[in-house]
């Protein structure tokens, strides 16, 4: 352990912390609002009781996994912007996969998640190979790739998969049939929308901070993102292994759709996936490029998405405003004069 | 000396040259000082800058050289003591203020827009313009077509700067400082990108610009120029200036040791054993040329046996750089071969797969150090034992089932620290807190901590400064002694004609001389550089 460097964040971060809190504070009673009352909604929400606890988790799993799916490929180099929409393709092939299919659950509940993350593997693979094999930008890509997403899902949807009343009228929102009940993670107590794949989560971002941390695989990802040349040079297939961090980074995505369909929604639904790539990408952002700092701005933001509904409800502050609160946290940390005051507070001088 | 002396120099205003009563002291630095952080870069340094006179600073890295001149053109505020020029005090405030004031820097990287024309970079922010007409072109060429002749230099104003070579560029640079009228022309590590013709051609300028009545100061690390060019050498350690000399008294041993405060070795030399075994042998390797597909590098035809050391020589971009690419696995070669008898054979054909090819080159014992220390040779974002391990990130001794062996990295990166004398805060600092040289230490300790076969070199001491420059020399040697085969390349000739039993010279994309050290000269080799000679029947 680096424990000068560990400090050094420690630091940081709670410098950061600190002055997002004040402009907050700032904005917030602009708004008329009572600071006290504020904090002791956006916490009640999430910490006064067992089922609060268990929608804190709700909201936090699909963070963690769209935060590590960026996370990992900003690891590699790679600014993979598509999350959002590997995240909705993954969710609409198991959402067809899940409603196809009649199988007992220790079949079905398996191939639907792997369908899912499949689907969002495939669709980072145009973006991917187009990176490996003429280095084009990949933000380009996978931004516009999101588009297709959403619009080929809907169209997919509408077209052939649409759900129908009991009276057989089609929706006119475009839902997809139900999956099956065999297909669904059961939840953890019916007063509450976290399920299984919450645990799912977890052990997925074990595994995936252990791989990033510990192993070679870990450390050879990490060094094309530094500095393709050492990769190189050290004698790593950086292109290869950038493509394969490509896929997987996408797999992941597809993952998150998965089991928000499996484990919530039980159907897909359009709209009801927007914004979980985005916010994958500012947890990513936010945990500064480290897979345990997923861990705490996931469920930073988890804690802010939780409470949006009871801040809608018992406070004057604007729905607009929960929504800036992480992107206002990301500017804050990406400022460089703020990192440099920090490093000369500390007084930092290695050379 | 004495530093009392401010008479002013003649009142011939700016500009053009005005007779000189010799011993004016043009500039005078008293006392100033420069620390970043807890480092003292400049601790205390005195000198005067006489007219008419070339002024030489030399000194290892990081005695405060640069950082001193760097105050003195405005770059870099003092924490304290006073510059004057003609007796008057100033404070400059930015590069502009300095050049306000007749001084003028021609930075070691140049900064020059290769898009604009000559005229347009050396006017620019200078311009001579009016609100109706804009730039003033006509006024601007004329000025400087004046200047270019006054000074005998050769440059062509109306062409773009990105298509002239280097040391054109470089005398765009010195027109840039002469259009703003400097009276003090600061050169700082001029020669390290020129061929010795182009040195010679860059002393002549330098002459001139003397006898012109300019103050110019000159920042060199090759110890010969120094004393070639230099009427009075100023030497620096560790932030302070130690000693003045003039180079009629000195030889460059004892300036070294000037530099260093103790007595310098020499890189001692045993000649090979005849009949060893040959170690590498390319045939008929032809590469692609960087950037471009179509234009190629070769044939290349090289033997090297065990013991031998091989000087490559070339002018940046002639194709050598390409060659050590291909040659260390990095780049794909386009046709012919190239075989390494190592612990084991490797043969290295056209074809892709070049993270296969650095792997199997570097299991059969070839290392390879880089010139790009910072982003190519370490991982400047993680602490220095992950470099440590690169290359032998697959060694079982590091790896265990996929996992990184952590303390092993750790303790392996001690002993390069230790076996490789480098000066290390811990294992777990950034290889960007290493100097220069230190990080080269630890660089060289780590690619020769598995006894190699082959050794591929790419400017070792480049930046580095004379007393580590010889011992990681002597590592070389010593290697190639105890049965190494070693590749050098260096644009330091010096260098080479130290190390080399062989010298090969790159011009064009191919080999045009291929000669014995015995037999080569600095000019010899320098001729071949530029295509004047060439040689072995190309």
């Amino acid at each position: 352990m680096n424990w000068t460097l560990v400090s050094r964040h420690l630091t940081r971060y709670s410098v950061g912390l600190a002055i997002g809190g004040v402009v907050i504070s700032i904005l917030l009673v602009a708004q008329g609002e009572n600071l006290g009352r504020f904090v002791n909604v956006v916490l009640a929400s999430s910490f006064v009781s067992t089922d609060a606890v268990l929608n804190l988790a709700r909201w936090t799993a699909p963070l963690i996994l769209s935060s590590l799916a960026f996370l990992i490929g900003a690891r590699a180099g790679i600014f993979n912007t598509g999350v959002e929409g590997q995240i909705i393709v993954g969710a609409c092939v198991a959402a067809i996969v899940g409603s196809s299919m009649q199988l007992p659950a220790i079949v079905l509940l398996p191939i639907t998640t792997a369908a899912g993350a499949a689907a969002g593997m495939l669709w980072a693979y145009p973006a991917a190979w187009l990176f490996r094999r003429y280095r084009v930008n990949e933000v380009v890509t996978t931004l516009m790739l999101n588009y297709i997403a959403v619009l080929l899902c809907n169209l997919v949807v509408r077209v052939f998969f649409l759900a129908k009343s009991s009276e057989g009228h089609e929706s006119i929102t475009v839902t997809s049939r139900p999956i099956a009940e065999s297909a669904a993670y059961p939840v953890f107590v019916g007063s509450s929308s976290a399920s299984w794949t919450v645990l799912a989560t977890v052990l997925v971002f074990i595994a995936g901070a252990i791989a990033l941390l510990s192993t070679r695989w870990g450390d050879e990802v990490t060094a094309i993102g530094g500095s393709r040349k050492f990769a190189s040079y050290a004698g790593i297939d950086a292109r290869g292994v950038q493509f394969r961090v490509f896929l997987l980074s996408g797999a992941i995505g597809g993952l998150v759709g998965a089991f928000e369909v499996q484990g919530i929604l039980h159907q897909f639904i359009d709209g009801s996936l927007t914004n979980f790539g985005w916010n994958g990408i500012l947890g990513g952002l936010l945990a500064m490029n480290h897979p345990v700092g997923i861990a705490a701005s996931s469920l930073f933001l988890g804690m802010i998405q939780n409470s949006q509904l009871a801040i809608q409800q018992f406070t004057t502050v604007s729905p607009y405003m929960v929504q800036l609160i992480a992107p206002l946290f990301i500017l804050i940390f990406a400022i460089d004069p703020v990192k440099k005051a920090i490093q000369t507070i500390r007084g930092r001088n290695d050379n | 000396m004495s530093l009392a002396d401010e008479s002013l120099i003649g009142g011939g205003g700016f500009g053009g040259p005005s007779p000189v009563s010799p011993g004016a002291a043009a500039v005078i630095l008293e006392g100033l000082r420069k620390s970043y952080g807890s480092v003292h870069a400049v601790r205390s340094a005195s000198l005067s800058l006489q007219a008419g006179q070339v002024t030489a600073i030399v000194g290892e890295n990081g005695a405060g050289k640069s950082t001193l001149v760097k105050m003195l053109a405005g770059v870099e505020a003092p924490d304290g003591g006073t510059i004057s020029v003609h007796g008057k005090k100033v404070q400059f405030r930015s590069a502009r203020d300095a050049a306000i004031s007749g001084i003028g820097m021609v930075f070691q990287e140049t900064a020059l827009v290769p898009q604009l024309t000559v005229w347009e970079n050396v006017s620019l922010g200078w311009e001579t313009s009016s609100r109706i007409r804009g730039i003033d072109k006509h006024a601007i060429v004329d000025r400087l077509s004046a200047i270019t002749k006054e000074y005998g230099l050769f440059v062509p104003a109306e062409r773009q700067v990105g298509a002239l070579p280097v040391s054109m560029q470089q005398q765009v640079e010195i027109l840039k400082v002469l259009y703003r009228d400097a009276e003090v022309i600061i050169l700082d590590e001029p020669t390290g990108v020129l061929t010795p013709q182009e040195t010679e051609g860059l002393f002549k300028a330098i002459r001139v610009l003397r006898d012109a009545g300019k103050a110019v100061i000159f920042i060199s690390h090759k110890l010969n120029e120094v004393l070639e060019i230099s009427d009075i050498i100023y030497v620096m350690r560790a932030g302070e200036v130690v000693a003045s000399a003039t180079p009629g008294q000195l030889a460059p041993r004892d300036l070294a040791q000037l530099m260093l405060g103790n007595d310098l070795p020499i890189v001692e030399r045993v000649k090979p054993e005849a009949g060893l075994p040959t170690v590498l042998e390319v045939s008929d390797l032809v590469c692609s040329k960087f950037g471009s597909a179509e234009k190629v590098i070769g044939p290349i035809n090289l033997r090297l046996s065990a013991g031998s050391v091989l000087g490559v020589a070339g002018v940046a971009g002639s194709g050598q750089d390409e060659f050590i690419a291909t040659l260390t696995g990095l780049r794909p070669a386009v046709s012919g071969r190239i075989a390494f008898q190592g612990k084991h054979s490797v043969v290295i054909e056209p074809g892709p797969a070049q993270s296969r090819s650095v792997r199997a080159l570097r299991g059969a014992g070839m290392a390879y150090v880089p010139s790009d220390r910072g982003s190519v040779a370490t991982l400047a974002t993680r602490p220095l034992w992950v470099s440590a391990i690169a290359g032998r990130q697959r060694n079982p001794r590091f790896d265990w089932h996929g996992f990184v062996r952590k303390r092993k990295a750790r303790e392996f990166a001690r002993e390069i620290i230790r076996d490789g004398q480098v000066k290390a805060h811990s294992v777990e600092s950034l290889p960007s807190s290493l100097s220069g040289g230190n990080l080269q230490k630890f660089i060289v300790a780590r690619e020769l901590a598995d006894n190699p076969q082959l050794l591929v070199v790419e400017e070792p001491t480049r930046g580095i400064d004379v007393g580590s420059a010889i011992g990681i020399r002597q590592r070389f040697r010593d290697l190639a002694s105890s049965g190494c085969a070693v590749v050098v390349i260096s644009s330091d000739l010096d260098e080479l004609m130290e190390v080399a039993d062989q010298i090969v010279v790159f011009f064009d994309g191919a080999i045009v001389a291929e000669m014995d050290r015995n037999d080569a000269t600095v000019e010899s080799v320098g001729a071949a550089m530029t295509g004047l000679a060439r040689m072995g029947g190309a």
